[in-house]
């Protein structure tokens, strides 16, 4: 019991108070206890007054530091959500709407929401635009942003399929969106089930597609008339593979 | 503040002009001055990517900081500790052999450290994090409640554990002060 000491009352609320006041001292001001416990002699008052000047200035300036630091990485954030809520920005003018660059027809009737998703925009055109799409998604990454991931393909069918169903995708390499070489999924759960469409660019940088058994045409219609001059993300290497063996054969969606 | 809507990176721009000082200050007696610029960096960065969790329905801004503040301390429990122990140490070193120009009052508030650290250190870290919170960042229950995202009811019956265990603690080392000076005697 080496710490043992002669207070006669365990603590009171107000000396609890007191004692947690001067824990918060000894945090704000550790020069005290440092100097208090120097070996070095006694220093003048002259001598002790260079000693410590040296404390408050290095203190203001790591606050100050501090402060730089993060108002400059706060000014990074601001520009890199600028360039996310631009991303996001929706117009419609004469039936082309315009997502952050991305302009695509809308059908007759209806109308385009988009949302941002971790690095991407996820537009939605529908009759009716909800989070859950009842109509043609089309996922954009951000410009700057890593590529669109590899869910975007799984959700083509893989969302209304049992683990047991077949999953029959057939694959069109040929076709461009915006210009852009681009890959076209279509599938379904089992032989002549609802397909599902997606249409992806190649460098994984944007999206369309259609729910099982919806939208086909309309999908297809979107696909085609993308157009992606006023896009400010730059095309990236290829990074969608698909097997040879695959069944590459011509899609009848839109026509 | 605003809300809910906007990126975040704005409104934490005006909260740390705000608050910083407030949040330095309280990270400083947690973890002592020199890991408090850190932490406190670490709070408002935390606070920009999380701002859109904040909600002003439930509560004021500032509850909200301190708590992403006590996330922080949390993350650095060795520092905290090492902080208290090397208060601890100085307090003792100071109460032994006090200096020439030491003054009765800052050997009472000595004394006050080489009693309250291990107290301290012994109580479950949530029940120090609200007892540190209402002494120096000045938070009612309520608002401490929801700076941890805990029941004010919680807060309360932990508030009084805290305090319980403390006097406890206090009462054991007197009991052992008892023992020890009649075995002495």
């Amino acid at each position: 019991m080496s710490t043992v000491h002669d207070d006669s009352a365990a603590w009171s609320d107000e000396e609890l108070d007191t004692a947690l006041d001067d824990l918060l001292n000894a945090g704000l001001n550790p020069g005290h206890h440092a100097e208090a416990r120097s070996s070095q002699p006694v220093l003048g008052v002259g001598d002790r007054r260079r000693v410590r000047w040296p404390l408050p200035v290095a203190a203001a300036a790591a606050v100050i530091a501090t402060a730089v630091g993060v108002a400059t990485l706060i000014a990074d954030h601001q520009r890199a959500q600028a360039i996310r809520t631009a991303a996001a920005t929706v117009a419609i003018e004469n039936g082309i709407a315009d997502v952050g660059g991305v302009r695509f027809p809308v059908p007759a009737g209806w109308t385009v929401s988009a949302r941002l998703q971790e690095d991407m925009v996820v537009a939605c055109a529908a009759a009716a635009p909800t989070g859950n799409c009842d109509g043609v998604t089309i996922s954009i990454a951000i410009p700057d942003g890593p590529p669109l991931p590899n869910a975007v393909e799984d959700a083509v069918i893989d969302q209304n399929c049992q683990p047991d169903d077949g999953r029959f995708i057939k694959v069109d390499t040929t076709p461009a969106l915006g210009e852009r070489a681009a890959i076209h999924y279509w599938g379904s759960c089992f032989l002549g089930g609802y397909e599902a469409h997606l249409w992806l660019l190649l460098d994984r940088s944007l999206a369309v597609s259609t729910p099982a058994g919806e939208w086909a045409d309309e999908g297809a219609r979107i696909a085609r008339g993308i157009d992606l001059r006023q896009w400010s993300r730059q095309p990236g290497p290829q990074l969608v593979q698909w097997a040879e063996a695959s069944t590459a054969v011509e899609s009848t969606a839109g026509r | 503040m605003g809300g809910r809507r906007g990126s975040g990176s704005s409104e934490v721009g005006v909260l740390f002009e705000q608050h910083h000082t407030a949040i330095w200050r309280y990270l400083a007696g947690r973890v002592g001055a020199t890991h408090a610029d850190d932490l406190a960096a670490e709070t408002f960065l935390l606070a920009i990517r999380r701002w859109h969790t904040y909600d002003p329905d439930r509560g004021p801004v500032i509850a909200w900081l301190f708590g992403i503040a006590t996330l922080t301390v949390r993350s650095h429990a060795r520092d905290e500790q090492r902080h208290l122990r090397r208060v601890q140490a100085m307090a003792a070193a100071q109460v032994d052999a006090p200096p020439a120009d030491e003054t009765i009052d800052r050997l009472d508030a000595q004394r006050r450290l080489q009693r309250l650290v291990p107290d301290l250190l012994q109580l479950d870290p949530t029940d120090r994090d609200i007892l540190l919170l209402m002494a120096w960042a000045g938070l009612a229950q309520v608002q401490v409640a929801e700076a941890l995202g805990l029941l004010p009811v919680t807060v309360r019956s932990r508030l009084h554990r805290a305090r319980r265990r403390l006097r406890r603690a206090e009462q054991h080392l007197q009991v052992a002060t008892t023992r020890e000076n009649g075995l002495n005697s």
